[in-house]
């Protein structure tokens, strides 16, 4: 243990006397500041538009006149959605995503107006996020200075002197990686830990235990995915005959994991478990409905038993008799089918991109990069559980209100001569509007459980391969 | 002296064929090449095939309400029946897919306010939008530097590490000779895989050998000179292999990932588009308000654009589908400002991206390839345009028959206005 302190040590001198290391590692400080500032700016900017026309919105809606509850629920409610508080770190889908949504009655709309619709082509080669260059770029650096730390002393013949000297090769492996490891694992969580803190002090958020727990756990990730980097840095170092060999090999392992997988596994995925088109969802749903019962069809076998039902019930002989307004009541069991339906077929959507995601997230037990990308993105709400959660809230505030706009209309608007009538607009005044509450972080990683293990995996693989390893590293 | 050139390219060549290393690295390059090509080819013809679905989805559906609103007056069958639109893919975006996977080419639009309608997203992975296509184009601009690298960085290092350059050095040629002929092979080697990947991707994308194809294939080839001309530069700085190494692939980074990525959030930061949240907004409260208004107050923009129905008489006191479309006009009517902001801000965005380019060669490529293949922001908001357009002309077709209260089956559904792509070229 003393020897793997000396030799971490000693590996500090080495890295600091390394020329292209102190200068990379400014470069890549002054970046991570650089991407924390732009991260931290453009969402205020964002979320203050979002704000901005999201209380434009509930003003107009409790200014609005007395009116018809129909009219009112197409009237409806636009709803925006906010950047999480970390996504200054990991911007994650949000740029693909759409942030704005119109819920109204009859009709689930797709949230709209994705920053990607309105981008070129630059946009595909990423966007600059603490988290790319964490999840990207300091591993190359770690590459870059680890390289040569085995396999250097091979070439100049040092290693046969420190071994002959009674240092093991397990010893010096286990030094040279904490060397490297808390070398960069210093500066880096260093620099994060001082973004998030300044993120919570601009976005005023201290003792948000959420928001904490989200911290850490990120810090710990990151803590792991450098020292799974230094990991192979230094094996493949280990195994290398010359310097240059090891360099070569561990940018084809950088390439393969970081560029070529994590595209490939979304090909495969949508290969074996293709998700339907807009065109397709939407046919799919109207086929169901035209089995179900279309309200908008009348010669609907399911709408002729409601209606008869609905005289029994009242036991009165026509329409025209009943204590309520047909109209509204009629129009709230369609609004109960269209939803079910379309809640159904939603969720099997959502469950082909997850089956499709499933491919990388497997992919997280051999390749570390899509492991802190999966995990990453949750832990800043960012991914597409965060997304989904926005989009489901929405639509279940859209279903409330207009079936409790249908039971104004039901209750509350005679039957004749319907459409000219209004309610007080007091009614809606005091109807409560929709105010998105964000996922917690538990529900938002129980999902998470096959790259958390992989995570997991590589910690011990790590732990337990060195020993192993050491036996078979040549000292030539 | 033309004899010892002849038998050094030999000599090279060889030396270069035996090297198991080059031919992993060449056959890697193919695989992955011809995996993207299909790729692409798989990505465009899954969205050929919706395409072809949209024409009987539109016929159907106009079927159903024909037959369902058969005895009301054609207003009420226009509420519910959409009309779609195309954005047919170029032979090209198979190569480039560029944004294509991201905006939607099946747009439709009902009668009603198009500004509430051109937004609509087309349903996808927003994982896999994330993680980008890997087509033939990407190939070639983030991976062909990769293979230049590392098939260049170490020719003079490497020879002076192991001795031989000193013994080269020692014979009566010039240094620079010898160094240009070791990269001639190199770029010789490469430009026939290159060009072994163009003939597949001809074949496979069936693309169309024109002016179109010259000048894709010239500007991957100065691409490859570039790169050429910087490990050039770098080598000739006579440090160590491994230096050099770390020096070529930080200039990669720099090219390929950190000037793009970081253009990104700046341009996003630059030009903020808010008028899409505002032109939402606007269109919403402009149609809704007019309900509570006089008849004759939301008349006066759709006369006052529409002569030619400014006499019919709308009942004040009940609802009629000539005041109800002209509602639907001057909600687009008022949220005409905020809309055209928004695209002279999304033409700033391209306008930026493009001037970046002419410093940055792989995004000068990217933007290029996006161009030729049709598959950039600037085909989208063509499209979004022509859509507006068609809207506009199918409003028109329709206006005399609702003003007339016409029951469906009297227009000529052989007459509809068809859908058609401007572009500016």
């Amino acid at each position: 243990m003393k020897d793997v302190v000396k030799i971490a040590r000693h590996e500090w001198v080495i890295l600091q006397r390394n020329r292209v290391a102190v200068v990379l590692l400014l470069v890549f400080t002054s970046l991570l500041l650089i991407a924390a500032y732009v991260g931290i700016d453009s969402t205020l900017q964002q979320n203050s538009f979002r704000r901005e026309y999201q209380d434009i919105v509930k003003t107009q809606w409790m200014d609005q006149p007395d009116r018809h509850p129909h009219r009112v629920a197409h009237y409806g409610y636009l709803a925006f959605r906010e950047k999480s508080l970390l996504s200054f770190f990991d911007f994650g889908i949000e740029t693909f995503v759409g942030n704005a949504v119109f819920l109204e009655a009859h009709r689930q709309n797709t949230i709209n107006l994705s920053e990607a619709g309105f981008s070129n082509g630059i946009l595909r080669f990423g966007e600059l996020s603490m988290a790319l260059i964490l999840q990207l770029l300091v591993p190359l650096f770690i590459f870059f200075v680890g390289y040569d730390s085995v396999s250097g002393l091979k070439q100049n013949g040092i290693l046969k002197v420190i071994l002959s000297q009674g240092v093991s090769m397990r010893t010096l492996l286990w030094g040279k990686m904490m060397g490297i490891f808390s070398y960069i694992s210093l500066f880096f969580l260093f620099v994060m830990l001082a973004a998030f803190t300044t993120n919570a002090i601009i976005m005023q958020h201290f003792l948000d235990w959420d928001l904490m727990a989200r911290i850490f756990l990120i810090l710990l990730l990151y803590a792991i995915y450098f020292a799974t980097c230094t990991w192979a840095a230094v094996m493949v170092s280990a195994f290398s005959k010359k310097p240059g060999n090891a360099l070569v090999a561990l940018i084809v392992i950088w390439m393969i994991c970081g560029v070529i997988l994590p595209k490939v596994s979304q090909t495969v995925g949508t290969g074996i478990y293709p998700s339907v088109s807009k065109l397709e969802f939407e046919k799919e749903i109207e086929e169901d409905l035209s089995k179900v019962g279309d309200s908008h069809n009348p010669d609907d076998q399911h709408f002729a038993a409601f209606r008869a039902e609905t005289l029994k019930k009242y036991n009165v002989e026509t329409v025209d008799e009943l204590p309520i307004n047909y109209a509204g009541y009629v129009m709230a069991e369609g609004e109960r089918i269209t939803s079910t339906l379309f809640n159904t077929h939603f969720d099997r959507l959502v469950t082909s991109y997850k089956n499709q995601n499933s491919i990388a997230s497997y992919l997280s037990f051999i390749n570390p990069y899509l492991m802190v990308r999966n995990l990453s993105m949750p832990l800043s709400g960012t991914d597409m559980e965060h997304y989904f959660d926005f989009q489901k809230k929405a639509e279940t505030f859209r279903y409330n209100q207009a079936q409790w706009l249908n039971e104004i209309h039901t209750n509350e608007i005679q039957r004749v001569n319907d459409k000219a009538q209004r309610v007080s607009n007091s009614y809606f005044k005091n109807q409560e509007v929709f105010h998105y509450q964000k996922l917690k972080i538990a529900p938002a990683i129980k999902n998470q459980i096959i790259p958390a293990l992989a995570c997991l995996a590589w910690l011990l693989l790590m732990a337990a391969s060195v020993g192993y390893l050491s036996k078979q590293v040549s000292a030539l | 002296m033309m004899i010892k050139w002849h038998r050094l390219i030999k000599l090279e060549s060889k030396q270069f064929v035996r090297n198991r290393l080059t031919w992993l690295g060449f056959s890697v390059f193919i695989v992955i090449g011809l995996y993207a090509i299909w790729h692409g080819k798989a990505t465009i013809d899954k969205q050929r095939q919706i395409i072809a679905q949209v024409d009987k989805a539109q016929s159907e559906q106009l079927e159903t309400h024909l037959t369902h609103h058969a005895d009301h007056e054609i207003g009420a069958l226009l509420y519910y029946q959409f009309f779609y639109t195309k954005n047919i893919p170029t032979d090209w975006a198979g190569f480039s897919i560029g944004q294509r996977d991201i905006n939607p080419y099946t747009l439709k639009v009902r009668m009603l306010a198009v500004e509430g309608q051109l937004y609509d997203t087309e349903l996808t992975n927003p994982i896999t939008l994330l993680s980008g296509n890997l087509d033939l184009s990407f190939v070639f601009i983030f991976l062909l530097p990769l293979l230049v690298i590392a098939l260049t960085f170490n020719i003079l290092s490497a020879e002076q590490e192991s001795g031989v350059w000193a013994f080269v050095a020692s014979q009566p040629v010039a240094l620079y000779k010898v160094l240009y002929l070791k990269l001639c092979v190199k770029f010789i080697a490469l430009s026939l895989v290159i060009a072994t990947l163009f003939v597949a991707a001809v074949i496979i994308h069936k693309l169309p050998v024109d002016m179109r194809l010259v000048v894709v294939v010239a500007l991957v080839l100065a691409y490859l000179i570039f790169w050429f001309m910087v490990v050039f530069l770098v080598i000739t700085l006579k440090n160590s292999s491994n230096i050099n190494a770390v020096t070529l692939l930080s200039s990669w980074l720099f090219l390929l990932v950190l000037i793009p990525s970081l253009s990104n959030v700046i341009i996003i930061r630059l030009f903020p588009i808010p008028e899409a949240l505002a032109t939402t907004v606007t269109q919403r409260e402009a149609y809704h308000e007019k309900w509570d208004m006089p008849k004759s107050v939301v008349m006066e923009p759709f006369f006052a654009s529409y002569p030619q129905y400014s006499h019919y008489s709308i009942p004040e006191d009940r609802f009629s589908y000539g005041w109800y479309y002209a509602m639907m006009f001057a909600a687009d009517s008022e949220a005409a400002r905020s809309a055209s902001e928004l695209f002279d801000k999304l033409e700033k965005r391209q306008h930026a991206s493009q001037w970046i380019g002419y410093f940055i060669p792989n995004l000068f490529l990217q933007n290029t390839f996006n161009k030729i293949a049709k598959t950039d922001l600037e085909n989208h908001v063509a499209y979004l345009k022509s859509v507006k357009a068609f809207h506009r002309r199918l409003s028109e077709f329709f206006y005399p028959s609702i003003f007339e209260m016409d029951l469906p089956h009297t227009i000529n559904w052989d007459e509809l206005p068809e859908f058609q792509l401007i572009t500016t070229e």
